[in-house]
């Protein structure tokens, strides 16, 4: 007896209750932060930088990223999510307010004096029900279908930016993927390239059937557009310069020092003319073209053999823009000019440059087989542009997601009613205190329709009730953000994806349960300032 | 064959991009106060080979530098996106509304700096310190020359970035191969494609000179760009400014600090040198002597970063006049001057700056040159060695191997000359002002030691001398000369650096005298591999036997 009431109150204790404390709060005041976000219907955050730099945005992980994060403990919450985002691209802002309220269903069962590691036991029940649940409750579809992948990218499009321009980018999304699905083949996204442009007026973007390289011609007189194109893909020098730093001329006069930096440059010219003649051979009518592009530098004397020849040449292109041209054109690419053969060839229907302000472009459309593509964002202002990046990178990844998932789940928080009620009854088969541990868990899966609800303008509690109600009588039902009312995802066409939630409900209950059994913080390292509590903890603030 | 080269910039870390502020705003001084008539005689040092010129929004020619800048995002202060710093809204009452709302200040980061009115050129800056290197830049930049390290990349558990039990070389180097997969390539592919940006606008990219910090994760994300360049630019020479920051733990003496910079410097050593053309340590502190408090560049220099960096910049731009001035040489030409051998790069630079140059007493009387002083240059009391562990005095038979002696000013005084009118016809000539400096070098060096002579030996002078402007560069408390000679010699003065760091290094390894997070490396750049090849360095730069 004696001992139950010293044990009660020791200091240590007291620090566990401190340690518990502090992990909650930090959850929760992340959650705050990040709720607010969440569906359609959410609201936008402006991060503005020391230098003044504007960042609207709705993406959790863009935000957790571009924040300040004091709280280490906040900070690891951030990461874990983010490390969401990292893997599925999607559901950062869902596991940030799970693990959150995870941590708030349990606080109040702590101060009834229950051992967190009842609660993390019921957690972990609770998460193989749910994850189990998940499998029966995801619906199994032809995902290579055009109308169901539009919904998945408009889904989540939407949660991300303004509803105009989610639509017009949902179309693009689809298209590009499809585009570069090759069967029996993982989706290289990098095969989708997202260019930008800083457009004054235009604020509409385009999917372009070929590539945009992000450079021009650096010679006035070269063709500033081709039509019926070879494309010459190469990584050849084509620059006088010496051939390694250590290595010099030796030369007795300056004639003989002339003589050896003309051999050198001849050499170069060589290396030129055989590419003009390789032009001059397939290009036997005069409608057919011919461009270089050039992973290496090109010198001014080559580039003006070039443009006399009538070829465009293009320099010290992106490294992985030679992969995909000749995927998107055809041919090889060629490190030396010693075996260029018309094989190597690529072909391109149309090359155009495009300039604006000081920047150039090129485009190359009119490919053979269009296995790459790029999406061409224009936008009035910076943040837009950014905004609609973000964006869209998401789309992808979510649209890549259901191909290779094959499966899709009924959005609008269908999926957390439906494991709630999952739960409610799994609830009973346990034995014991854990029993209170698969509550709280279910209690927390329901902050996503909540949320929704409150972010959306309606009364949450009201709202689940609702569906709950409906839910009881067999239907799937998600929220609808609009009206408030109970909602068929199905026929919206609004779905979540698999992956995702999987993702989510795997990951946040170990993070929760492991803050859980945190019972005390304690600075690691030799450093001798500051104390066991992290900084700004200390006092009311 | 006098086509102009260009030469791109590399600024790698906060020390670094603290030395390149001050350089860039000196650059932007000897552009104003250009001595010669820039339309007929042309600049004395070309502008072109280190700007790029762009057209700005109001298709206006704007001069922006060919430089590409690596730092932590909270360390840009108020400079933006944009390359612009944001001087408005800056007064304190502002701040202090946002702050007191605690909702927002969550969002808005309340730290930035406080940028120098750069037009108000009398108010006297030299004795503030300035947190942001952005708050005395009087340079834009263009936006695709900002890298920012997003400061959650790096996983930093409790140490400050100041060189304590913060992350270390090969933290950085995990970062770069990493990425950081929220940018999708991370940030390896961020610069990669800016650096090829700023390639693909060059008719004649020559080389880059690449300033980077030795400590922190610095070493290790300039070792991972020096091997892209090594790949990717194959044939350009690399020359590296490798500067220990001002750190204040190594100030207060702290063993782990000091420990960790052995570490970071060897490691830098080894994976930096080995990529560039041409190496030279730098360092502010004394952190080999048992009081580490001592100050390297003298008395008068605060040991600030925002003085001890503006000292580093005077010399490095005087250093390298030989490739950026009208010589027609490149870097190229420069480092294989330096180096004797390709495995012999690691240069010393000493400079007579910031103390008068008049202490030399070059003069003229009558027409004859006079030279006062009989020490050689290298162990001339005038100059002061910004290389690490330079022993003091300077032996005087440790004839350098290869030397570039640069000077910019006025060599002599009219003042002190006899005839004053011809003094100053005399510091107008390269060719005499060249010769004076020569018969004074071979002279002294066949004084002092007869037997060794200077394998490669060149002489870079101009006559713009160097001007500054109060608010952005500080005036030391002596001297603050308008001439300036500084020393960068490839000699055996390096040895004892080298030396240190090889014993160092070894007993850090064998009694483990660092946590295991800093020392431990996984895939490139073992330990055994830093010490295998500090030991191939000091095997090229013997211990000279006293």
């Amino acid at each position: 007896m004696l001992s139950m009431i010293k044990q009660a109150g020791t200091p240590s204790d007291a620090k566990r209750g401190q340690a518990l404390l502090l992990n909650i709060s930090a959850g929760k005041g992340l959650q705050n932060v990040l709720k607010t976000n969440l569906g359609p219907k959410g609201t936008i955050k402006m991060l503005v930088s020391g230098g003044g730099d504007i960042k609207l945005t709705k993406d959790g992980s863009v935000l957790l990223h571009d924040m300040q994060i004091q709280h280490p403990t906040a900070a690891l919450i951030a990461r874990t999510a983010t490390a969401q985002d990292d893997i599925t691209g999607d559901g950062t802002t869902t596991n940030v307010i799970t693990i959150g309220e995870l941590l708030k269903q349990s606080e109040r069962y702590l101060s009834e004096n229950m051992h967190p590691r009842v609660i993390a036991k019921g957690f972990e029940l609770a998460k193989d029900r749910v994850l189990q649940f998940l499998e029966e409750f995801k619906s199994n579809k032809d995902t290579l279908d055009r109308e169901l992948l539009m919904s998945i990218a408009r889904t989540s499009l939407r949660t991300k930016l303004p509803m105009d321009i989610a639509d017009q980018l949902t179309e693009h999304v689809v298209d590009a993927l499809l585009l570069i699905k090759k069967d029996k083949e993982a989706l290289d996204l990098f095969m989708v390239e997202i260019m930008t442009m800083q457009h004054k007026t235009d604020g509409s973007s385009q999917l372009i059937k070929g590539l945009v390289l992000d450079h021009g011609t650096r010679h006035p007189d070269m063709p500033k557009k081709l039509t019926n194109c070879f494309i010459l893909t190469c990584n050849v020098s084509l620059e006088y310069e010496k051939t390694e730093v250590n290595a010099n001329f030796l030369y007795k006069d300056h004639q003989t020092r002339s003589k050896m930096i003309d051999g050198e440059h001849k050499l170069v010219a060589q290396k030129c003319r055989q590419i003009i003649e390789l032009k001059n051979h397939v290009c036997d009518t005069p409608d057919k073209n011919f461009v270089v592009i050039n992973q290496k530098g090109i010198d001014p004397i080559c580039l003006d053999m070039f443009a006399k020849a009538g070829i465009i040449a293009l320099r010290r292109a992106k490294r992985r823009n030679m992969e995909r041209l000749t995927l998107a054109c055809g041919g090889t690419a060629m490190n030396s000019v010693d075996d260029l053969s018309p094989d190597c060839l690529g072909h391109a229907d149309v090359v155009y440059e495009h300039t604006l302000g000081e920047e150039k472009y090129t485009f190359v459309e009119g490919v053979k087989n269009p296995f790459s593509c790029t999406i061409l964002i224009k936008g009035p202002n910076k943040h837009t542009i950014e905004q609609i990046k973000d964006a869209l990178r998401d789309g992808l990844r979510a649209v890549k997601n259901t191909i290779e998932d094959g499966c899709v789940i009924p959005g609008g928080g269908a999926f957390q009613i439906a494991a709630y009620a999952d739960l409610m009854k799994f609830k009973d088969t346990v034995v014991g205190r854990t029993k209170l541990g698969v509550q709280a868990f279910a209690d927390a899966l329901l902050i996503v329709p909540k949320t929704l609800a409150e972010n959306s303008g309606f009364d949450s509690m009201d709202a689940i009730i609702r569906l709950q109600e409906e839910y009881s009588k067999g239907h799937i039902v998600g929220l609808d953000v609009v009206t408030g009312e109970p909602m068929d995802p199905f026929s919206e066409g609004i779905f979540d994806q698999y992956s995702v939630l999987k993702q989510i409900y795997r990951s946040s209950p170990i993070i929760a349960s492991q803050l859980l059994l945190v019972d005390e913080i304690i600075k690691a390292g030799k450093g001798l300032r500051g104390s066991s509590v992290p900084p700004g903890e200390e006092g009311p603030q | 064959m006098n086509k102009k080269q260009e030469i791109i910039t590399l600024q790698i870390g906060n020390y670094s991009n603290f030395i390149a502020t001050h350089f860039w705003n000196i650059q932007e001084e000897n552009f104003k106060y250009s001595s010669r008539n820039p339309e007929k005689e042309g600049y004395e040092i070309d502008p072109d080979i280190l700007y790029r010129s762009s057209l700005s929004e109001k298709d206006q020619v704007k001069y922006t530098p060919r430089v590409l800048l690596f730092d932590y995002k909270s360390n840009y202060g108020n400079l933006n996106k944009e390359g612009t710093v944001y001087r408005g809204n800056n007064n304190n009452a502002s701040n202090n509304v946002i702050g007191k709302r605690e909702n927002v200040s969550t969002f808005v980061s309340t730290s930035v700096g406080k940028p120098v009115d750069i037009e108000n050129s009398a108010q006297d800056n030299s004795s503030r310190d300035f947190e942001y290197w952005s708050d005395y830049t009087s340079v834009e930049y263009h936006r695709n020359s900002l890298v920012q390290v997003s400061d959650s990349c790096v996983v930093n558990p409790s140490g400050d970035e100041n060189g304590k039990n913060g992350p270390g070389f090969h933290d950085g180097l995990d970062m770069m191969e990493r990425g950081d997969a929220y940018a999708e390539g991370g940030i390896s592919d961020e610069y990669q494609d800016k650096l090829r940006l700023l390639a693909e606008e060059c008719d004649n990219l020559s080389a880059f000179q690449c300033f980077a910090d030795t400590d922190g994760i610095w070493g290790g994300v300039s070792s991972s760009i020096l091997s892209h360049l090594a790949d990717e630019y194959s044939s350009k020479a690399v020359v590296t400014f490798a500067a220990n920051s001002y750190s204040s733990h190594i100030a207060q003496n702290s063993e782990e600090a000091v420990l960790e910079r052995v570490y970071n410097s060897s490691a830098c050593l080894s994976s930096l040198a080995a990529n560039s053309s041409l190496y030279i340590p730098l360092s502010c502190q004394r952190w080999w002597t048992p009081n580490t408090s001592a100050s390297q560049l003298g008395p008068q220099v605060l040991p600030t970063k925002y003085q001890t960096s503006a000292l580093f910049a005077a010399a490095i731009d005087t250093a390298t006049l030989y490739y950026r001035s009208n010589f027609s040489l490149d870097v190229g030409s420069f480092c294989d001057h330096m180096c004797p051998s390709p495995s012999r790069n690691v240069a010393v630079l000493s400079t007579s700056f910031p103390g008068s140059f008049e202490r030399f007493g070059f003069s003229y009387q009558g027409s004859e040159p006079v030279f006062p002083n009989k020490t050689p240059l290298y162990s001339s009391p005038y100059m002061s060695y910004l290389s690490p562990r330079v022993y003091h005095p300077v032996s005087s038979t440790s004839v350098p191997y290869t030397e570039i002696v640069s000077i910019r000013g006025d060599l002599l005084n009219p003042r002190t000359c006899s005839n004053a009118q011809e003094a100053s016809v005399i510091n107008q000539d390269y060719q005499k002002v060249s010769s004076l400096l020569q018969m004074y070098l071979s002279n002294t060096y066949m004084e002092s030691n007869p037997t060794q002579a200077v394998l490669r030996r060149k002489i870079c002078n101009i006559t713009q001398p160097f001007e500054y402007q109060k608010n952005l560069y500080p005036t030391f408390k002596q001297g603050n000369a308008k001439t300036i000679l500084t020393h960068l010699q490839n000699s055996t003065l390096i040895s004892p650096f080298i030396e240190y760091l090889v014993h160092d290094f070894k007993d850090i390894i064998a009694n483990k005298r660092l946590s295991e997070r800093i020392t431990n490396s996984y895939d490139q750049y073992s330990n055994s591999d830093i010490l295998e090849s500090l030991l191939q360095y000091s095997e090229n730069y013997p211990m000279n036997k006293k």
